[in-house]
């Protein structure tokens, strides 16, 4: 009985060491996957500098012909069409873009060494209507020459809200040969083209 | 004790028939004399009797990095879509604990970063930084939306590369002190393919651009 009882003391003693065995083994194995990484670097963080930053694009408006820089028209081809490209870049507020057309010179020559007239002459563009170039001076404009204007386009883009584009249009040029119009060559005549955003 | 000495001494003079008895005027001055003496002797006592006293000084030294700018501001070239070049310059006084210092750069509105009155913007994406670090580290050509997860007001999605500085292996040990100098990195922005693919509206277009070097 005694023997049983020292022996049940020693069993408890026994479980009593083996838990605390594995709670030091645990713990000595934390210690050693913890204990061992270096202390965390913190974060050290300079003041902020700040820089200001500008971007001033000016506007910017362009006409092209395509390299064309010569039209020349006959009885056989009284018309002549080229592809007119415009491009913009432009800053808010604008309400519309147009091309105009006119005649600074008109051609000259002929039996009589005289001005064509301007009114044979036509523009159209897109294939639109026709408009002959005896046209008044444009209203509110400064360029031109009354008497010698051609027609006018309207662009359909929203330059309010359209500020960087570029558009092509057809533009045709057409001649008329009636009866009383002296025969001959008529040359050194300048068309200019302008496009304005307005 | 001291008056006794005194007058001891006076009839010690008498008796020595140095100084006559009727004497006043000697004694006043013998007296005040030896008075003063004595008042000087006690003022020399005091002053080798202080006491020592001991003071604990304590001088704490944080991390710290500090950032300058010299070049002015950023201004793009309308023609060719780049601005000027600045230079950033980063000293430093550190623990030895940070492995790398990175400078990094962002905006803080990534889709106007830059911005006209018109609210015709041009967002970070379309924006990269070109950076070099004599001998460390150089880049261009990668757009500001990067995330670099940091904090501190660094915005996500709106910031340049990070521009490394100094690290341990090009340190060649921990990172501690710029020693009085500073790390020079020149700087300067360009918009992603610049031209008329972008659209870009005319006008004038102003931002800010944010700059932090951080020690990790």
């Amino acid at each position: 009985m005694f023997d049983r009882a020292l022996s049940g003391t020693m069993g408890q003693r026994g479980e009593r060491e083996n838990r605390m065995r594995k709670y030091l083994a645990v713990l000595s194995t934390l210690l050693l996957v913890f204990g061992s990484v270096p202390a965390l670097a913190t974060t050290t963080a300079s003041n902020t500098v700040i820089v200001p930053i500008t971007l001033t694009i000016p506007e910017s408006v362009s006409i092209s012909t395509g390299g064309v820089s010569q039209i020349s028209l006959t009885n056989a081809n009284p018309q002549s069409t080229l592809q007119v490209t415009t491009s913009w870049q432009i800053k808010s507020g604008h309400t519309g873009a147009q091309i105009f057309s006119w005649f600074s010179t008109l051609p000259t020559g002929g039996l009589n060494n005289t001005p064509y007239s301007a009114v044979l002459f036509t523009t159209a563009y897109n294939g639109g209507a026709t408009v002959n170039c005896g046209q008044p001076a444009f209203t509110g404009q400064s360029f031109g020459v009354a008497g010698q204007n051609c027609g006018s386009f309207a662009f359909s883009q929203n330059v309010a809200t359209d500020l960087n584009d570029s558009a092509t249009v057809a533009f045709t040029l057409a001649v008329s040969f009636p009866t009383n119009q002296a025969v001959g060559t008529y040359g050194n005549g300048v068309l200019n083209l302008l496009f304005e955003i307005s | 004790m001291a008056t006794g000495f005194l007058i001891y001494f006076l009839k010690f003079l008498e008796r020595g028939k140095i100084l006559r008895k009727g004497d006043k005027t000697v004694k006043k001055f013998l007296v005040t004399a030896l008075l003063s003496l004595i008042a000087i002797g006690t003022v020399n006592a005091q002053l080798t009797a202080t006491a020592q006293v001991g003071v604990t000084v304590t001088v704490s030294s944080v991390n710290s990095i500090t950032l300058s700018q010299s070049g002015g501001s950023l201004t793009f070239d309308p023609a060719t879509g780049q601005t000027n070049t600045i230079q950033f310059n980063t000293t430093y006084n550190l623990d030895g604990t940070a492995t790398s210092i990175k400078l990094y750069s962002w905006f803080s509105t990534p889709a106007a970063a830059l911005a006209t009155s018109n609210n015709n913007n041009i967002s970070s994406s379309q924006i990269a930084a070109t950076f070099m670090t004599s001998g460390v580290s150089s880049s261009s050509g990668v757009p500001c939306n990067q995330a670099p997860g940091i904090g501190s007001g660094v915005v996500d999605g709106g910031a340049c590369a990070a521009a490394l500085l100094n690290n341990q292996s090009l340190n060649g040990g921990p990172i501690t002190s710029s020693g009085g100098g500073s790390i020079a990195t020149t700087y300067s922005l360009a918009i992603l393919n610049y031209g008329p693919s972008l659209k870009l509206a005319a006008g004038a277009y102003t931002g800010t651009l944010n700059v932090m070097a951080f020690a990790s």
